[in-house]
């Protein structure tokens, strides 16, 4: 797996980089600046691109936006996002097109080195990965009482809550320590509370819980 | 005062005594008889309506010449009779001269009414001088001439001398008569509405005159009198007196309306009071004039500038006002000169409404600055927030985010690679250490924790830091209260930047003391100077902060000779 960094803190930067190339992911460049980046994606056309939110010069949302072109320029490179603090805005902006090889996450995720390396998989093969953070606010933020949401059991929030971070049924299961089919009953259930439609399609399934949970 | 006043009254009660007797004199004859004829009666009542209400008016208007104006006429209309029954020659000699004086006085009030003029027109001043030809020239001329009993003026006994000369000084009065209806007619005409009304009187005095003048000419000419000019004239020659005090009394009426002026008043300006003042004064034409003591002229409520009327008798001006300085003026109808005690509540009136509105505008412009005040505070704290953030984001929080990954990469190296995982604890062990230096960094500049051993020790710290040799002198017996010594430290601390900056300064002395007024903070420099708060943002700032705890921040900062920064910070206990 072909990874591009971007990010203005060269501390960053290199300790990602390190952590990255221990597991085994080939970083073929690193950079500070959204421009450097497009050019970098342009010559390596990496699996995906780690983008900072916050690029020079004003450090608001230039990383942001630099994928974004990344995305319309080259559709087939996989992003993934760093951030400091995830917002749902930055969320609902990202997949607003698509969720398809998109992954939003925060940086100090980069410590549970198993589990980004395997959200930076999902995302380089075509995938999801969300926030945990994220997901939970999604699914707490101001829900009326008639909400079927609320029909669901604890368990059933704990695998719709991993479906969203972009997960599959085998994930989720090593994850809860459960089988697979168990996931499976689970997402069962879950789709039919919610009137989802179902499908054995990672990401569709993503898709349509994020359409439901989106604000 | 007092003495001019008693002295009036005394004046006025012996008037009203011998207006009394005369009246009693005149009638007494005239409703003894046994037929009482209604036309002699109302003849001699005349004298004593003029009298008796011009004596009424001139209680109620000193200043107006319209009560004595009347008096004289009054009395002037007894004089004839009055000497008549003296039965002595000499007396009805003068009586005879002096018998048609009174109609002078009559069309000069006529003319006067309703007063506050100071000059008279030349066709005024014509009929006037025509009324004196006919009724004194005339008279002292006819009199040489006219055989009536006890003249003593009779030389040349000669009735057809004695009736020419009657004749014209009948027509002459009979003209003179028509003229001041015409000068009165085209005065009303051009008059202002405050003057049209106020000449009520004056019109119905000149249709009685009108009257009076064809009365005796047909005398004169025919020797009938037709009871179409005698009833007229006589009922006319009562009532106008009543009349003109009636037009006296309004103004005491319109003076019960600066009451309500004063309840409307409250908060009225501009326009809306210029309208009460001209209701109030009955006088359209009113203008409010603002003083403009920048420009040295007047201007109307919308601000524009105002040409104050010339002088020119029609128009006059009251001055407004306050603690010995002007700040408007009312031009006002020459009319309402005689309404000095109406004038003058007016005046008063309206200098309340411009003092409120004066304390207004002054509380206005408070609000507005503190409204500003609070902005930049909202301001400062908003940006003071975005720094911190910016602080926490690009420092601590990245530093911490590697830190983690070097433990991470640091983890499988411990037993495979023990130099590698050495070299990665010390890395990790410095970059701890400067994480911890910024946050410290940062948490003193959200709130300076040395304060927390009291200011003394918090500005000698400071001093410590600052760049420039800094003495600092704190003398306080107690300590300040907490938002006293955080202002204190941060207008030292800002001080200290400043001068570091700008100052070029070699000894900074910071003094702390207790005054009066409160907590006194000082920091001055001996550097260039030249500093201001309208050109630094932190000073700006300080000053709010100062300002929010209601205190002041000087800035006195001469060039060549140092900058002193002095706060004044009240401490409520």
């Amino acid at each position: 797996m072909r990874v591009v960094i971007a990010d203005d803190s060269l501390l960053i930067r290199d300790g990602l980089a390190s952590l990255l190339r221990d597991a085994d992911v080939d970083v073929v460049a690193q950079t500070g600046s959204p421009d450097d980046l497009l050019l970098k994606v342009a010559s390596y056309r990496p699996d995906v691109a780690i983008v900072d939110v916050r690029m020079p010069p004003t450090h608001t949302d230039e990383g942001l936006r630099a994928a974004e072109e990344i995305r319309r320029r080259y559709p087939d490179v996989g992003i993934l996002i760093l951030s400091q603090h995830v917002e749902i805005g930055i969320a609902t902006r990202l997949l607003s097109e698509s969720a398809d090889g998109i992954g939003y996450l925060l940086k100090d995720r980069v410590t549970d080195l198993d589990d980004f390396i395997a959200a930076l998989r999902r995302v380089a093969e075509g995938g999801s990965a969300l926030d945990p953070q994220i997901v939970s606010q999604l699914l707490t933020k101001g829900r009326g009482a008639d909400d079927p949401v609320n029909l669901l059991t604890p368990r059933e929030r704990e695998v719709i809550e991993l479906i969203a971070e972009g997960r599959s049924n085998k994930g989720i299961g090593e994850r809860l320590v459960i089988t697979e089919r168990a996931v499976q009953k689970h997402v069962t259930s879950i789709f039919l509370k919610l009137g989802l439609q179902q499908s054995d399609d990672d990401h569709r399934r993503i898709l349509a819980v994020l359409a439901y949970i989106r604000p | 005062m007092s003495s001019a006043f008693s002295r009036r009254s005394l004046l006025l009660a012996s008037l009203w005594l011998t207006a009394a007797a005369a009246e009693w004199a005149a009638l007494r004859p005239v409703i003894l008889q046994e037929h009482v004829r209604p036309e002699v009666v109302l003849y001699h009542v005349v004298g004593g309506s003029f009298a008796a209400c011009g004596l009424l008016a001139w209680h109620r208007r000193p200043q107006s010449r319209t009560g004595p104006l009347m008096v004289v006429t009054g009395l002037l209309f007894f004089v004839h009779g009055t000497l008549g029954r003296l039965h002595s020659s000499f007396a009805e000699t003068i009586g005879i001269a002096v018998s048609n004086y009174w109609v002078i006085t009559f069309a000069a009030l006529l003319i006067w009414f309703p007063g506050g003029r100071r000059r008279w027109a030349a066709s005024e001043r014509l009929v006037i001088g025509a009324f004196v030809v006919a009724e004194v020239v005339l008279v002292l001329a006819w009199m040489p001439f006219a055989e009536v009993p006890r003249n003593l003026a009779l030389v040349w006994p000669n009735p057809q001398v004695a009736s020419a000369i009657d004749k014209a000084a009948s027509s002459l009065g009979f003209a003179a008569s028509v003229c001041l209806a015409i000068v009165l007619v085209r005065r009303l005409l051009t008059a202002t509405r405050p003057v049209r009304r106020a000449s009520a009187p004056a019109a119905a005095g000149a249709l009685t005159l009108l009257f009076l003048g064809a009365l005796i000419l047909q005398g004169v000419f025919t020797s009938a009198q037709s009871p179409f000019l005698v009833w007229p004239t006589l009922v006319g020659l009562v009532l106008v007196p009543v009349v003109f005090l009636a037009g006296v009394w309004r103004t005491w009426v319109a003076r019960a309306a600066v009451g309500d002026l004063l309840v409307d008043l409250g908060s009225m300006s501009g326009r809306p009071l210029q309208a009460a003042l001209a209701k109030a004064l009955g006088d359209p034409t009113l203008t409010l004039a603002y003083w403009l003591p920048q420009f040295g002229s007047y201007a109307d409520s919308d601000g524009q500038k105002l040409e104050l009327p010339a002088d020119d008798g029609t128009r006059l001006l009251a001055s407004v006002e306050q603690d010995g300085e002007r700040v408007a003026a009312i031009v006002y109808d020459a009319s309402l000169a005689e309404e000095r005690k109406l004038l003058d509540a007016v005046v008063a009136a309206a200098g309340i409404a411009l003092k409120n509105e004066r304390l207004g505008a002054e509380l206005r412009a408070r609000v507005g600055e503190l409204s500003a005040s609070r902005a930049r505070i909202v301001g400062a704290g908003d940006e003071e927030r975005r720094r911190l953030e910016r602080n926490l984001h690009d420092g601590a929080q990245q530093r911490l985010v590697a830190l983690g990954m070097q433990l991470r990469l640091l983890g499988p190296r411990i037993r495979t690679d023990p130099e590698a995982a050495e070299a990665l604890v010390a890395a990790a062990t410095a970059e701890l250490a400067t994480s911890v230096d910024e946050l410290r960094e940062l948490a003193h500049g959200i709130h300076p924790a040395v304060l927390d051993h009291g200011l003394a020790i918090a500005l000698e710290s400071l001093a410590a830091r600052s760049t420039v040799a800094t003495a600092v002198s704190v003398d306080l017996l107690e300590r300040l209260p907490e938002s006293v010594e955080v202002a204190a430290y941060f207008v030292a601390s800002e001080a200290l930047a400043n001068v570091a900056k700008h100052a070029e300064a070699s000894a900074v002395q910071i003094t702390v003391s207790r005054g009066v007024k409160g907590a006194l903070v000082e920091v001055a420099d001996d550097g260039v100077g030249g500093a201001d708060d309208a050109c630094g943002s932190g000073l700006r700032g300080l000053a709010d902060r100062v300002e929010a705890l209601g205190g002041q921040l000087r800035i006195s900062s001469p060039i060549g000779t140092g900058t002193t920064i002095s706060a004044v910070i009240p401490c409520a206990s």
